[in-house]
């Protein structure tokens, strides 16, 4: 049965979509599926929905989290922080708790929270799709959007005394917030956002491992620092890596479809 | 076999290129290629389709084609530092950049 409701979170309500059987889902695995935020997070709508939906169909508990300050749970942006979303993830694993083994999907920068979950958990799949696998980056690309706009506003205005990325990263350390692309980054996000890498993360507490990268072709090899990761990982470990031919759909222009990495990612998880 | 039929395999279209352009030297023979790449890269990003082939150094990007809006210029970024293993700095980027798509292309060759 599909499900969609608010949850008492403690940042406020949590608001949560998903699958949940009509009657008795113990023993049953629980899927939670982490999305990436702001503009790359309404992008990925369709592969996001494509995922719950396959694998309720399935007959497996499926939850969508919607972290605080990011959608339609309370909160604003510029409040959020790793902590605040650290405890609706946690929180939202109450309210499912089970005793079927859990399974953890994440995209973009919600593969990094899913893997900083499985610091904290027993995870018996962990499925990360095309992962940011350091937080600079993410924090980078929130700060290339706004220098963007400034390009965007110069050509207009032919004006000259562009922002630079010092100027906004010296901000940010100052402690003042910086609003990219409509969302107000705060100066304690940013720092926390930094500091979350998966260099650093064990998955000691995971049993399996799934790594999905998205290119123009399936033969395109790996990120290098993509295959680092996975050379360190896959020593103890059962890993596998998938690449997965089709537009990288969180950064384009318009929706693109890619039911292939839904189709693949549920086929993985759904093995046995 | 030659060093030359080595570069030849590797950059398969340097041939087509001087094919077309035949005076041109191996520098900028490799430049095309290049080219071509960035092309396809800003097509992708952009999901311009067979618009993509239309698109020519003198092509301006910034204010000419309506999908390059701010998170184009972020998504073209990414794509060419994950698919050409080049490093943008971000002070390095400007509105000449990309200007055209040949000021796109002779920055990404700055930066191999």
């Amino acid at each position: 049965m599909r499900f969609a409701r608010f949850i008492e979170g403690p940042n406020g309500l949590l608001f949560c979509t998903g699958y949940q059987p009509a009657h008795g889902s113990t023993g049953r695995p629980r899927v939670m599926i982490l999305p990436p935020f702001g503009e790359e997070m309404n992008k990925s709508r369709h592969v996001l929905a494509a995922l719950v939906r396959q694998l309720g169909d399935a007959g497996l508990v499926v939850i969508l989290g919607d972290l605080s300050g990011t959608g339609d749970s309370g909160g604003e942006f510029a409040e959020a922080s790793i902590g605040r979303w650290r405890a609706d993830i946690e929180t939202l694993l109450e309210e499912f708790a089970g005793t079927g083994p859990l399974k953890l999907i994440g995209l973009r920068f919600g593969a990094l929270l899913a893997a900083d979950t499985a610091q904290r958990h027993q995870v018996d799949q962990l499925a990360l799709l095309h992962p940011v696998s350091d937080g600079r980056q993410q924090l980078t690309q929130l700060l290339r959007l706004r220098l963007a706009a400034g390009l965007m506003g110069n050509k207009m205005s032919n004006g000259q005394g562009s922002e630079r990325m010092v100027d906004l990263t010296a901000r940010l350390a100052a402690g003042e917030g910086v609003e990219a692309a409509g969302y107000l980054l705060s100066s304690a996000l940013a720092k926390e956002m930094q500091a979350l890498r998966l260099e650093d993360m064990s998955l000691d507490n995971c049993k399996r491992l799934a790594w999905f990268e998205v290119a123009p072709a399936a033969d395109r090899p790996l990120m290098p620092v993509s295959q680092r990761l996975l050379d360190r990982w896959g020593e103890r470990l059962d890993t596998r890596v998938e690449v997965i031919a089709c537009d990288q759909f969180w950064i384009t222009q318009e929706i693109a479809p890619c039911a292939r990495l839904a189709d693949r990612v549920c086929q993985w998880l759904l093995r046995d | 076999m030659l060093p030359q039929d080595v570069h030849c395999l590797r950059f398969g279209s340097v041939i087509i290129a001087g094919l077309i352009l035949p005076n041109f030297s191996k520098a900028e023979a490799v430049l095309m290629v290049t080219f071509e790449q960035v092309r396809q890269i800003v097509g992708d990003v952009l999901q311009l389709g067979d618009r993509t082939e239309g698109l020519q150094p003198e092509t301006a990007l910034l204010g000419n084609i309506p999908e390059f809006d701010s998170m184009a210029v972020v998504g073209v970024i990414t794509a060419l530092e994950e698919q050409l293993g080049i490093v943008v700095e971000d002070d390095d980027i400007s509105g000449e950049i990309f200007e055209t798509l040949g000021n796109l292309t002779e920055f990404v060759n700055s930066k191999l």
